[in-house]
């Protein structure tokens, strides 16, 4: 009998779950969050043993993370997305010493030891203007494009606009006036990456960028903003290829439900 | 009742049935004459107000957002929010003590205790009396001009309470109440030594309430009250086990009575807190007044004691902060340390790397900064951070 | 360092017909060459610490914050608060403090300093403690000497204190500079602290004219200049002797400043100083003129007595100094210079991430309508052209009201 685990990550925008068994095969699912995060947790989950045709009774143990763990009442255990996404990173890369996770409502910055144990970390929570949601209401208010579409634009940017202003709603009205006296899409769209980029290298430089580094969460399949970052902090960036990287912190509860087994604290 | 809604233990029963009890018998005390003298910041001398025949009462009270938004009245949002708490619970009037206040003492320590200052002698028609403070805090006594000032200064205090109270305050009065604040700081050390063993009958966070209730009980009551606490203690079983819970330290701004928001977050997520570096907590009780000799000037000894307490960091002397957070850190086997920040209080918020890279290359603990005020918009976040702390620290085996 | 340069990335307009001022902002803001050439220790103290206890060690006071502030706004720099950030330092900071501590912590404060002192006393904390992480970080001696609070009661043994901390600052400066403070050094800093307090006093007083011959952005640049004295009092004042006779020039032939307008609305200004340094040409935009602004007033506030005891003199003048007084007294104080200036409105400038200032601004505004009975516009502004619009209809709107 394969043992499997299940890690599900209730954020604030997407709910995420991951079941793993012992030879390393994944079963995902995403889906909104919506209005009622809990609920969205029991869902995705129950998604996502659809999708691996498992059972219930298969799952010998799951661990909530994300915004909305501690109301996911089916699950054994709550785990931080902190530790969550540290142990997902380290599994994907094991050479992994600072993680960068651009949220829809937040960023974190973390840091790992050889082991890959988090030694510190740092969340912005306070300003939307390094997160997801300035570049979702920058996509749907000012351009009118799909937010998947904002990394191939800004390729195609001749030029990087300047957007000054660092708070979301004063800056949506200096992208309207930039677009109103001609600047390109593309172009205005690079100066959101850069601006977003900042910001979050801003936080990382706090912690300390160690290589190797690497992007989780929604933002990262922005190669935009993932350039502008690599620029901003003249590191190198990785982005999870063999996992959409919206899953590592699913991932690494997942992980760490398997530790939970091992050492015998099952229910 | 002090508390977050956390049925009371025994301990605290006593004690807390004795604070409902208060603002009704301050309330009757009045009647008979009694004057109430309330102060913010533990550099004013509670024995001055006590042998004045006055009652002292300590205004430290937060966490909540009504007041702090009243203060905005006066006050700027990006001003620190216990000062606007400070003055919002004297405008809105829904405070227990605030209304029964004679008179305020103000001691120059930070800015937003000056603004405070400044708008109550404007606003409201209570007097303020105010005391001058040195902001250096001397460490290697090598500037006996802040001592000098700082006795003249409490001369001065002594002199307009005299003058307040209807009669001049006598050196015999006030060795009497330092005789009895001496014997409340020792009662309260050891409450807050407990917890330096594993196997402790009294929390820290009980520790803590107690002290805060000794801001505002009459304080022979409250020497009293301490009294059936220790009683109660010397039969007691061991309350909490420590041994595998993450023992935290928690150091910061002012943690007024009612902002418990961070504290129960802690206590939550399963940290333990066992020890502090707060003005409203163990630090109002570190430290006795001592008189030299039976001709000894009191008013010395109060300077003596109030100035050379561990500095607020509205005074300069960065150092003994440092050392006392790691002596403490030593003593009572802390696995992590919590800074509190309120948001907008430079005088914390700008020593917090300084204190983190201490405690990391000195003596290898890690910190965590929580800025926040009193809004619950932040609880999530938070909850988050703590528990991602406690995880960092202890790991994941439970 | 052209005038034009500033122009385009501050995005503000000088006076060009004055041909006195750019030899006068040039010479403040090359603290750099008059460092390499005098060799002397260089001293970084708060705004509105007083300066002669520096120069009477024959050190240079250098006035960090304003000086690496007016070089980042005038050079269009905006990075340098991020530098500060980026250490971890709270983004709530003043932009003052925040500029500062970035340009200090990473190297690019526009000379090197050698020593830190400055006058504290239970205001301005956040510079206190802004110097107080500077000096750890960079390793650099730190001397803070208390000025105490002003309580007329408390004078005797408050003055005590005061000297008796001047007297170990000047021990400790001789420690680090190897001049000793002599009575004849002090005096000698005294006297040219003068003689640039002699020459705003005569400043001030065209600013009281009908036909004010200064135009606002000059004015509260050369305010600026009090900090520190460019690092040079002698040369200081011989420049803005040619400037004030450029000046006086202009009063003789009956002209006001450039842009101008006929019956302009007299516009006080107090507070924070404003980084938007737009808010100046908007005043004049729309039909005002500034006589007047408080910013540094407290270091030229009144001469330091000369025919005392340089010690005596010094201690009494810096305890009455108007920062030192509780807002309600410095606002009395104050009022007798604003009335001089006939002001028809006040405008009460705060800076977001400031706390004292903004903090106090309703007693304030409250004092000053009060007393005065004249319009009182409360401003608030944060980083460098971000506020153009809100300045811009805020001022138009004031202006407009009042020139009706």
């Amino acid at each position: 009998m394969d043992t499997l685990t299940a890690g599900v990550d209730i954020g604030s925008t997407t709910a995420k779950a991951l079941i793993l068994n012992k030879h390393g095969q994944m079963w995902t699912a995403i889906i909104p969050s919506g209005p009622k995060p809990p609920l969205a947790g029991k869902q995705v989950f129950q998604l996502t043993l659809e999708k691996g045709q498992h059972l219930l009774a298969d799952i010998k143990f799951i661990i909530a993370t994300g915004y909305g763990r501690v109301s996911a009442d089916f699950a054994n255990k709550t785990v931080t997305e902190i530790a969550c996404h540290g142990c997902g990173a380290y599994f994907i890369s094991p050479t992994t010493r600072t993680i960068i996770d651009i949220g829809g409502q937040d960023a974190k910055a973390i840091s790992l030891n050889e082991q890959g144990k988090v030694i510190d970390f740092i969340i912005n929570d306070k300003c939307a203007s390094g997160t997801g949601r300035f570049l979702e209401s920058a996509a749907q208010l000012v351009l009118n494009v799909p937010l998947e579409e904002l990394g191939g634009l800004s390729a195609k940017a001749t030029d990087k606009a300047t957007i000054s202003s660092t708070c979301t709603v004063f800056a949506q009205t200096e992208m309207i006036s930039l677009l109103a006296s001609g600047v390109s899409t593309e172009n205005l769209v690079a100066g959101l990456h850069s601006s977003i980029a900042s910001r979050v290298a801003s936080m990382v430089k706090r912690i300390g960028i160690r290589p190797s580094v690497m992007m989780t969460g929604g933002v990262a399949k922005n190669a935009g903003v993932v350039a502008a970052l690599k620029q901003e902090l003249n590191v190198d960036i990785t982005v999870p290829s063999t996992l959409d990287p919206q899953f590592v912190g699913a991932l690494g509860a997942a992980l760490f439900a398997q530790d939970m087994i091992e050492k015998g604290s099952g229910s | 009742m002090i508390g977050s809604g956390q049925p009371s233990k025994n301990i605290l029963q006593h004690l807390n049935r004795r604070l409902s009890e208060e603002p009704s018998r301050i309330s009757e005390a009045k009647q008979k004459g009694l004057k109430v003298i309330g102060y913010f910041c533990p550099y004013i001398p509670e024995e001055l107000i006590i042998a004045a025949g006055m009652l002292p009462i300590r205004l430290a009270f937060g966490g909540n957002i009504e007041p702090a938004t009243s203060g905005e009245d006066f006050l700027k949002p990006y001003n620190c929010p216990f000062a606007r708490s400070c003055l919002g619970y004297q405008l809105i009037g829904n405070n227990d003590y605030h209304h029964l206040l004679d008179a305020v003492c103000m001691a120059q320590t930070c800015e937003s205790i000056k603004l405070v200052q400044e708008y109550w002698e404007n606003h409201f028609s209570i007097p303020v009396f105010t005391l001058g403070l040195p902001h250096t805090h001397d460490a290697f006594r090598s500037r006996p001009q802040a001592l000098e000032y700082f006795k003249l200064e409490l001369e001065l205090l002594r002199k307009r309470l005299g003058h307040f109270a209807g009669r001049p305050i006598k050196n015999r009065d006030i060795r009497r109440s330092i005789s009895l604040c001496n014997q409340i700081r020792e009662k309260l050390r050891l409450l807050f030594e407990y917890p330096q063993k594993h196997s402790t009958p009294i929390e820290w966070y009980d520790s803590f309430r107690i002290t805060q209730a000794g801001f505002l009980i009459n304080r022979r009551d409250f020497l009293t009250e301490l009294r059936i606490i220790e009683r109660e203690l010397a039969g007691k079983e061991t309350v909490v086990d420590g041994d595998r819970q993450i023992r935290l330290m928690v150091i910061g701004s002012i943690i007024g009575i009612g902002d418990y928001k961070i504290l129960d977050l802690v206590k939550e997520a399963g940290g333990n807190i066992v020890a502090d570096g707060m003005c409203t907590g163990s630090l109002t009780s570190r430290k006795n007044v001592t008189i030299f000799g039976i001709m000894g000037n009191p008013i010395d000894a109060l300077a003596e004691r109030y100035l050379y307490n561990v500095p607020c960091p509205c005074m300069t002397d960065l150092d003994k902060r440092l050392n006392r957070t790691a002596q403490i850190v030593h003593a009572y086997n802390v696995d992590g340390v919590i800074y509190y920040s309120l948001r907008f209080c430079d005088t914390w918020r700008s020593e917090y790397q300084l204190m983190k890279d201490y405690l990391h290359k000195e003596i290898h603990i890690p910190s965590l900064l929580i800025e926040s005020d009193y809004s619950p918009a932040d609880i999530g976040t938070i909850r988050t951070k703590i528990e991602a702390f406690l995880e960092m620290i202890g790991g994941l085996t439970e | 360092m052209k005038l034009e340069r500033f122009t385009e990335a501050a995005q503000v307009r000088f006076d060009r017909d004055l041909k006195t001022f750019p030899a006068l902002i040039s010479f403040y803001l090359n603290a750099a060459d008059r460092v390499k050439v005098v060799g002397k220790k260089v001293v970084a103290k708060g705004p509105l610490s007083p300066v002669e206890v520096i120069y009477a060690a024959e050190a240079l006071a250098y006035d960090v914050n304003t000086h690496n502030t007016l070089q980042a706004i005038l050079n269009g720099r905006t990075d340098l608060s991020q530098h500060a950030v980026d250490t971890g330092i709270s983004p709530e900071l003043s932009p003052w403090n925040l500029v500062m501590l970035g340009a200090v912590l990473s190297g690019q404060s526009d000379i090197p300093i050698d020593l830190f002192s400055t006058a504290f006393g239970g205001f301005d904390d956040q510079l206190i403690k802004s110097f107080q992480l500077v000096a750890h970080v960079g390793a650099r001696p730190l001397r803070f000497w208390e000025v105490p609070k002003y309580d007329p009661e408390s004078e005797g043994w408050a003055l005590n204190y005061l000297k008796k901390e001047l007297e170990q600052l000047f021990e400790w400066m001789e420690v680090h500079t190897g001049r000793k403070v002599t009575e004849e050094s002090l005096q000698r800093a005294i006297h040219f602290g003068n003689l640039i307090r002699t020459d705003m006093a005569e400043l001030n007083a065209y600013l009281a004219m009908v036909k004010v011959p200064i135009t606002a952005l000059e004015y509260y640049l050369i305010q600026m200049m009090m900090g520190d004295y460019a690092q040079d009092p002698e040369g200081l004042h011989n420049l803005f002797r040619q400037f004030l006779n450029e000046i006086n020039l202009r009063v003789d032939q009956g002209k006001s400043a450039p842009g101008i307008s006929a019956s302009p609305v007299r516009v006080y200004v107090m507070g924070n100083e404003t980084q938007e340094l737009y808010l100046y040409n908007a005043i004049e935009d729309y039909g005002g003129v500034v006589v007047g602004c408080d910013f540094r007033l407290p270091l030229y506030y009144d001469l330091i007595d000369e025919k005392a005891l340089p010690l005596e003199s010094l201690a009494h003048w810096i305890w009455r100094m108007p920062s030192n007084l509780p807002s309600q007294e410095r606002v009395r104080f104050e009022l007798n210079y604003i009335k001089k200036q006939n002001p028809d409105a006040v405008i009460i400038s705060s800076v977001v991430g400031s706390r004292y200032l903004p903090g106090i601004e309703r007693l304030v505004r409250e004092l000053i309508k009060h007393e005065l009975g004249v319009p009182v516009l409360s401003i608030e502004t944060t980083l460098p052209q971000e506020n153009v619009e809100k300045v811009d209809y805020q001022i138009r709107a004031l202006l407009q009201t009042v020139g009706s």
